[in-house]
C-alpha cells in the first residue's frame, strides 16, 4: 500500500497562513514595519560610530591635551617640548583656533577659522590621508615656530605666511604668493598682512564643521595677533586649544606603551585632560551605547505594538481553529503539539516579518544613501549592518513571538472538547 | 408581458464558473411569475437550485441570462442602490435559521427594516410592538436573541419580513430548525399575513407539511421547474 | 455607532489590546510633537521677552557659522557704540555691547592653599580653579533687555563703566564681579568674597603661584540665577572695561566687545532698523531676532523631521493591525452585514458599520494614548531639565499646545479611517446571498 503523501510541518504552517491572506500580509507588513525602524536607526548610527572611530584610528596622533576652557592651555610651546623629549614621543603639536577676519586684496572681511600651528609638529601629527591634502612642505616660514617665539619671549620676527584652504582661496580668488590681511576684527587697520604660502584640502574630519573657512599660520603668529601671546600685564599665555602628540611608529599599534607615555604626560598637566586615542574612542563608544539604548527606546514602541498585534491575530488563529484544535484533543494529540503548532505559527508570521523588515530597512538606508539631501545622504552612506547586531535583533524578535504565543496557547489548551466539536 | 405579476423570472439561467471545469448550472431556463395573492411552494431536492431561485425572486442576485422583473421593470438594468430599496419596501425576508442580530432586542430586531426606512422613532416602536403583537411574542420584546427559544426568534424574524408591509414575502426552509408543533404554529402566522395584507408568499421548503398550506406548488429538479407532485 | 460599540464591547480583550496598540502609537506621536512644540515655544517665548530685536556682530558674519561652532570675531569700538548706534538709527532705546569670554575662576582656600607651599604641594587634592563663562558689560546700556535675577547681593551698582574713562582705561576698578549661583556653589563664593580670575588656564598645582600673580582679583557683590542666554551653566558677570583687561583689547584703539544687543522703542519692524543700522555700520552685520528664530525653527523642524519619521512608524504599524482587527470584526460579522443589505440598508450604511467601528477604536485609542503621552512627556520633561544644566525659569521641553493635541487626534482618526479601507471593501464586495445560505 502506498504511504498517504503527507505535506511537511513547514509546508503546512505556510499554507495556513496563505489562506489568510489578508491577515497575514498586513501582520507581516506590520511587524516588517515595526524592525525596519530599528535596523535603520541602529545601522545608521552604528555606521556614524564605525566612521567617528576610524576617524580617531587613523588620526596620525595617539595622544591628545585638552581644556574645558576656550583656549585654557598655557605656556603651549614650552610643554609641546616637554612633552616631546619623553622617550618615545615623536611630536607634540600645539594647535590654537581662533575666529579672526581675514580681508583679500580689495575686498571686505570674511570670518575664518584661524589654526595656529607648529608646521613641523603638525605634519608630524597628521595621518598619511590628512598629509596628502597639505602641501608636502608647510614651513610657513618658521618650521618649528621658534624664531618668533624664543623661551618665553615674542621678540623674534614673525614668519607671516600662511596657508588657505582651497575652498576658501578658490572663493576669494587668492593666488599663492599674494597678500592678505588677517585682523581680529572686522577692522583691517588693526591687522596684519600675511604672505600665501600655498592652500590645503580639507579632509572633513581635519579641522572642524566650519572647514571650508580655515588659514593655517604659525602658532607664534596667531598668538601675538589675537592677544593669546601674553596677557594685558604682560604675563606669558602662549596659549593653545589643544595639543596633539604623536608617538614613534614602533610603538603606534601598542596601547600599552601609549598608555604609558600617556601617564608621564598627566603629571605634567594635572589640571588638563589627557586622553589617549583608545580612551576618546571607548568613551565614544560608550556614547554610542547611550544613543543605541535611545534608538532601541524609540523603536520599542512599534515592537510592542506589533507584540500585542501578533497576539491578536494568534488569539483569533486559535477561535478559527476551534474545531481542528478540538478533534485533535479528542484523538489524543498532546497539549504540548498544539502549543508547538500556535508557537510555530507565530515564529512564521515573525520571520516573514523580521525578513521583510530587515529587507526594507536596508532598502531604505541605501534609499538615503542614494536620493537623501546631501548630509542624510552622507550619514546614510556610513551605514554599517553589523551581523551581531541584527542578529541579537532577530533573536530578541523571535523571543517576542515566542511569548506573543504564551496566552492564545493557553486558550486553545482551555477549550472545552465537547464544546469545540458541537 | 407583465400580467400584474410582482416578480417574474423569464428563461432565467443562473450559471456559477461559467466556462470553468466545474460549472454549475443552478437554474437552466427557469420562467415563473408571482402574483398579488399567490402563495407559492417551491420543492425540491438539496442542489436543486431552490435557494437560487429564492435569491433571484429577492432581488439578491442576478440571472446570468434570461429576464428578472419586478413590477414590469426588468432588474438587472437597476443600480444597485435601486434593488436595495425595492428590497427594502417590497420583501419580507423569512431564513431558516432566524438571523436575528444578536445585539439587538427582538423589539429592536423588528423595528430595524423600519429604521432603513426613515420611519420616526415612535413610529418604528409602536409598529414594532403591534407586529409582535401579532405573532404572539409581546411579551419578549427586550429579550435578545439567545434568551428567545427557536420558535421565538422565528416569530420575531416573521414579524421583521413583515415590519415594511412588502407585497412579497419569501421564506427559506423556515420550519427547518423547528419542532412539528412549533413549525405548524409559524405556518399559521405566515399564511394569516398572507391573508391579513395580501402579500404574496413564496416558501422554499421540504416539508410537506409546509407545501400542502400553498395555493400553487412547483418542484425543482437539476435547476428547472418540474410540475409538482400531487397534494394530499 | 450602536453596532460598532456592541462589535466592540463582544471582543472585550481584542478590544483593550486594540486600543492599547493604538494609544502607545498615539502617545509616541504626542510626545514627539509635544517635545518640538516645547522647546520652539520656550526659545520662543524666551527670545522675545529677552528685550534683543537685533543683535550687531563683526562682518559677513552668519548664524551657520555660529550654529557649526565658529565663533565671531568680536568688534572694536565697544563703548562708543550705543551712542553711535541711537544716533545713527532714532529707533535704537538702547544698545550694550558684550564681551563674552571663558576665564578661569579660584576663590580664597585655593588662594591660602598655594601661599602655604611656593611649588603648590600644599593644594589638597581635588582642588582647582574653575572655567566660567564671562561676560562684561555696562549695567546702565542693558535697559530693556533681560539680565539674570541677582538672588543674593547686588548687581554692578557703579554708574557707567568707571574704569573706562573715555577711552583712557585710567579710571577708578571697581573690581566687583557677579556670579551665578551655579559658580557660587562650585567654588564656594559668596557676597564679599574674593576671587581671583585669569585668561591663562594653569596646568597644575605647581603653576598655580605664577596663575594667582598674573590674575585680578574680584570681589563677589551678588550671586544671580542661571542666565539661559549664554549656554553655561558657571557664569561671571563684569564692567565691560575691566574684563577687557583680562582678555585683552582694553585699549581705545581696540576696545572690543563680542556683540551688541540691540534693544528697539517700536519692535514691529525691525527689517527696517536692521537695513538702517547695516548702511550705518559697515563693519558690522546685524541680526534681527526673527533671523534668529528662524534658525532656531531650522533646528526644531530638523527635530521634528526625525520625530515625525519615527512616530510615523508607529503609526504604520497600528494603522496595519487595526486593520487587520477591523477586517477579523468583519470576517465575525459577514452575516449580520450581509442580513442588514437584505433587510434594506444600503451599501453605504453597511460600510459606515465599519468606519464607525475603526473611528471608535480610534477614540479608545485616544483615551489611552492621550494619558499616556502626557505622562511621557511629564516624565521626559523631568528627565531633561535635570540633565540640562542652566535652563532658565519656566522652561519647558515640552508643551501641549491646540496644535499638537489637534495634530494627535487627526493621527489618530487617520489610523482609524485609513485602517477601515481594505475591511470596507471587503464588507461592501459581501456576497449577500451566500453569506445568509443556511449552513
Amino acid at each position: 500500500m502506498r504511504p498517504t503523501p503527507r505535506a511537511p510541518r513547514w509546508g503546512r504552517r505556510f499554507r495556513d497562513l496563505r489562506h489568510r491572506t489578508a491577515q497575514t500580509i498586513l501582520a507581516v507588513a506590520a511587524v516588517g514595519a515595526a524592525v525596519a525602524l530599528p535596523v535603520v536607526l541602529l545601522s545608521v548610527g552604528g555606521g556614524v560610530f564605525q566612521h567617528e572611530l576610524a576617524t580617531i584610528r587613523q588620526s596620525g596622533f595617539e595622544i591628545s591635551i585638552t581644556t574645558t576652557a576656550d583656549h585654557g592651555i598655557s605656556d603651549a610651546h614650552a610643554l609641546s617640548a616637554e612633552i616631546d623629549r619623553i622617550a618615545g614621543v615623536a611630536a607634540a603639536s600645539p594647535i590654537l583656533s581662533v575666529a579672526v577676519d581675514l580681508f583679500a586684496p580689495g575686498q571686505g572681511a570674511t570670518p575664518v577659522l584661524a589654526e595656529g600651528i607648529v608646521p613641523d609638529a603638525f605634519l608630524a601629527t597628521q595621518s598619511a590621508a590628512d598629509r596628502s591634502l597639505l602641501p608636502s612642505s608647510i614651513a610657513l616660514g618658521d618650521p618649528a615656530d621658534t624664531v618668533h617665539y624664543a623661551n618665553g619671549s615674542y621678540t623674534g620676527p614673525e614668519s607671516r605666511e600662511l596657508l588657505l584652504s582651497t575652498a576658501l582661496a578658490g572663493t576669494l580668488g587668492i593666488a599663492n604668493g599674494s597678500m592678505a590681511t588677517l585682523a581680529p576684527t572686522a577692522n583691517a587697520s588693526a591687522g596684519v598682512g600675511f604672505t600665501v604660502e600655498g592652500t590645503f584640502g580639507l579632509p572633513p574630519s581635519l579641522l572642524g564643521p566650519s572647514a571650508l573657512y580655515v588659514v593655517l599660520v604659525p602658532l607664534s603668529d596667531l598668538q601675538t595677533l589675537t592677544g593669546y601671546a601674553l596677557g594685558p600685564s604682560g604675563q606669558l599665555l602662549d596659549s593653545a586649544d589643544t595639543i596633539q602628540v604623536s608617538v614613534n611608529a614602533s610603538l603606534a599599534a601598542d596601547p600599552s606603551a601609549i598608555a604609558r607615555i600617556a601617564h608621564e604626560i598627566e603629571p605634567l598637566v594635572p589640571y588638563y585632560s589627557v586622553s589617549s586615542q583608545t580612551q576618546t574612542a571607548a568613551s565614544l563608544a560608550s556614547a554610542a551605547a547611550v544613543l543605541t539604548g535611545f534608538y532601541l527606546g524609540l523603536s520599542s514602541v512599534g515592537l510592542i505594538v506589533g507584540f500585542i498585534f501578533l497576539t491578536i491575530i494568534l488569539f483569533r488563529r486559535v477561535e478559527q481553529d476551534r474545531r481542528s484544535i478540538g478533534i485533535r484533543r479528542a484523538i489524543g494529540v498532546s497539549g504540548w503539539m498544539i502549543g508547538r503548532g500556535i508557537a510555530a505559527e507565530a515564529l512564521a508570521l515573525t520571520g516573514a516579518g523580521l525578513v521583510a523588515g530587515m529587507s526594507g530597512g536596508i532598502l531604505v538606508v541605501v534609499l538615503l544613501a542614494r536620493y537623501g539631501s546631501s548630509s542624510v545622504a552622507a550619514i546614510a552612506r556610513d551605514a554599517v549592518f553589523d551581523p551581531v547586531t541584527l542578529g541579537l535583533l532577530a533573536v530578541a524578535l523571535g523571543v517576542l513571538g515566542l511569548v506573543a504565543a504564551l496566552l492564545p496557547t493557553r486558550r486553545a489548551l482551555a477549550l472545552s472538547i465537547p464544546e469545540a466539536l458541537r | 408581458m407583465n400580467d400584474g405579476a410582482t416578480v417574474e423570472l423569464v428563461e432565467a439561467r443562473r450559471v456559477f464558473h461559467a466556462g470553468a471545469p466545474d460549472e454549475v448550472r443552478a437554474l437552466d431556463g427557469v420562467t415563473l411569475a408571482v402574483r398579488p395573492g399567490d402563495y407559492l411552494s417551491v420543492e425540491g431536492p438539496s442542489g436543486s437550485g431552490k435557494t437560487t431561485l429564492l435569491n433571484l425572486l429577492g432581488l439578491l442576485d442576478l440571472p446570468s441570462s434570461g429576464e428578472l422583473r419586478w413590477q414590469g421593470r426588468p432588474v438587472p438594468g437597476l443600480p444597485e442602490r435601486e434593488r436595495t430599496r425595492l428590497r427594502l419596501h417590497g420583501i419580507g425576508f423569512i431564513f431558516q435559521r432566524f438571523y436575528l442580530l444578536p445585539t439587538l432586542t427582538a423589539l429592536e430586531n423588528v423595528a430595524l427594516p423600519m429604521r432603513a426606512a426613515g420611519v420616526p422613532a415612535s413610529e418604528r416602536t409602536d409598529r414594532a410592538r403591534d407586529l409582535l403583537a401579532r405573532v404572539g411574542v409581546e411579551g419578549r420584546s427586550a429579550a435578545f436573541p439567545h434568551q428567545l427559544s427557536g420558535g421565538e426568534e422565528q416569530r420575531v424574524a416573521i414579524a421583521r419580513a413583515l415590519a415594511n408591509r412588502p407585497p412579497l414575502l419569501l421564506a427559506d426552509e423556515p420550519t427547518g430548525e423547528l419542532d412539528s408543533a412549533r413549525a405548524s404554529q409559524v405556518m399559521d402566522l405566515i399564511e394569516e399575513a398572507h391573508r391579513r395584507s395580501g402579500a404574496a408568499v413564496v416558501v422554499v421548503t421540504h416539508n410537506p407539511l409546509v407545501s400542502r398550506r400553498a395555493d400553487r406548488h412547483v418542484a425543482m429538479r437539476d435547476g428547472r421547474l418540474v410540475p409538482a407532485g400531487p397534494r394530499e | 455607532m450602536r453596532y460598532a460599540l456592541d462589535a466592540l464591547r463582544r471582543r472585550p480583550g481584542r478590544t483593550a489590546l486594540t486600543s492599547l496598540g493604538i494609544g502607545l502609537a498615539t502617545a509616541l506621536v504626542l510626545i514627539l510633537l509635544a517635545v518640538s512644540a516645547g522647546i520652539q515655544a520656550s526659545a520662543f517665548r524666551l527670545a522675545t521677552q529677552s528685550g534683543v530685536d537685533l543683535l550687531g556682530t563683526s562682518a559677513d558674519t552668519s548664524l551657520s557659522n555660529a550654529s557649526s561652532g565658529l565663533e565671531f570675531p568680536p568688534v572694536s569700538g565697544a563703548h562708543a557704540l550705543p551712542t553711535a548706534l541711537e544716533r545713527a538709527d532714532p529707533n535704537v532705546a538702547s544698545a550694550s555691547p558684550w564681551l563674552v569670554s571663558s576665564l578661569v575662576f579660584a576663590n580664597a582656600s585655593l588662594y591660602r592653599a598655594v601661599n602655604a607651599s611656593a611649588n603648590g604641594s600644599a593644594v589638597p587634592a581635588g582642588w582647582a580653579p574653575a572655567d566660567a563663562t564671562s561676560i562684561g558689560w555696562i549695567p546702565d546700556d542693558n535697559g530693556g533687555i533681560e539680565v539674570p535675577t541677582i538672588l543674593n547681593g547686588t548687581s554692578l551698582s557703579a554708574p557707567g563703566d568707571p574704569h573706562y574713562a573715555n577711552g583712557t582705561y585710567d579710571g577708578p576698578r571697581t573690581d566687583e564681579v557677579v556670579v551665578d549661583s551655579a559658580l557660587a556653589q562650585a567654588i564656594g563664593l559668596t557676597p564679599n568674597s574674593t576671587v581671583w580670575v585669569s585668561l591663562q588656564s594653569p596646568s597644575g598645582p605647581s603653576q598655580l603661584s605664577g596663575w594667582f600673580a598674573g590674575a585680578v582679583s574680584y570681589r563677589v557683590v551678588g550671586v544671580s540665577g542661571p542666565f539661559w542666554f549664554l549656554p553655561s551653566a558657571l557664569l561671571g558677570m563684569f564692567y565691560l572695561s575691566e574684563l577687557q583687561s583680562v582678555v585683552g583689547g582694553a585699549n581705545a584703539s581696540a576696545d572690543y566687545a563680542s556683540l551688541v544687543l540691540i534693544h528697539l522703542t517700536d519692535s514691529t519692524h525691525p527689517g527696517q532698523d536692521q537695513t538702517v543700522l547695516a548702511a550705518a555700520f559697515p563693519s558690522m552685520t546685524f541680526i534681527t531676532l526673527g533671523d534668529v528664530l528662524g534658525a532656531v525653527q531650522q533646528v526644531v523642524n530638523l527635530y521634528r523631521t526625525f520625530g515625525v519619521l519615527v512616530g510615523l512608524v508607529g503609526v504604520l504599524v497600528a494603522t496595519l493591525f487595526t486593520a487587520t482587527v477591523l477586517l477579523m470584526s468583519v470576517e465575525d460579522r459577514t452575516r449580520e452585514l450581509a442580513l442588514l443589505r437584505v433587510v434594506g440598508f444600503s451599501r453605504a450604511y453597511v460600510g459606515g458599520q465599519v468606519v464607525e467601528e475603526g473611528l471608535c477604536l480610534s477614540a479608545l485609542g485616544l483615551l489611552v494614548g492621550l494619558p499616556f503621552g502626557l505622562a511621557g512627556a511629564y516624565l521626559l520633561n523631568l528627565f531633561l531639565a535635570r540633565e540640562v544644566a542652566g535652563l532658565p525659569a519656566g522652561f519647558s521641553f515640552v508643551s501641549f499646545t491646540p496644535t499638537v493635541l489637534l495634530l494627535g487626534v487627526l493621527e489618530v482618526l487617520a489610523i482609524g479611517l485609513v485602517a477601515a479601507l481594505l475591511p470596507l471593501a471587503r464588507a461592501l464586495r459581501l456576497p449577500i446571498a451566500e453569506e445568509l445560505r443556511a449552513a
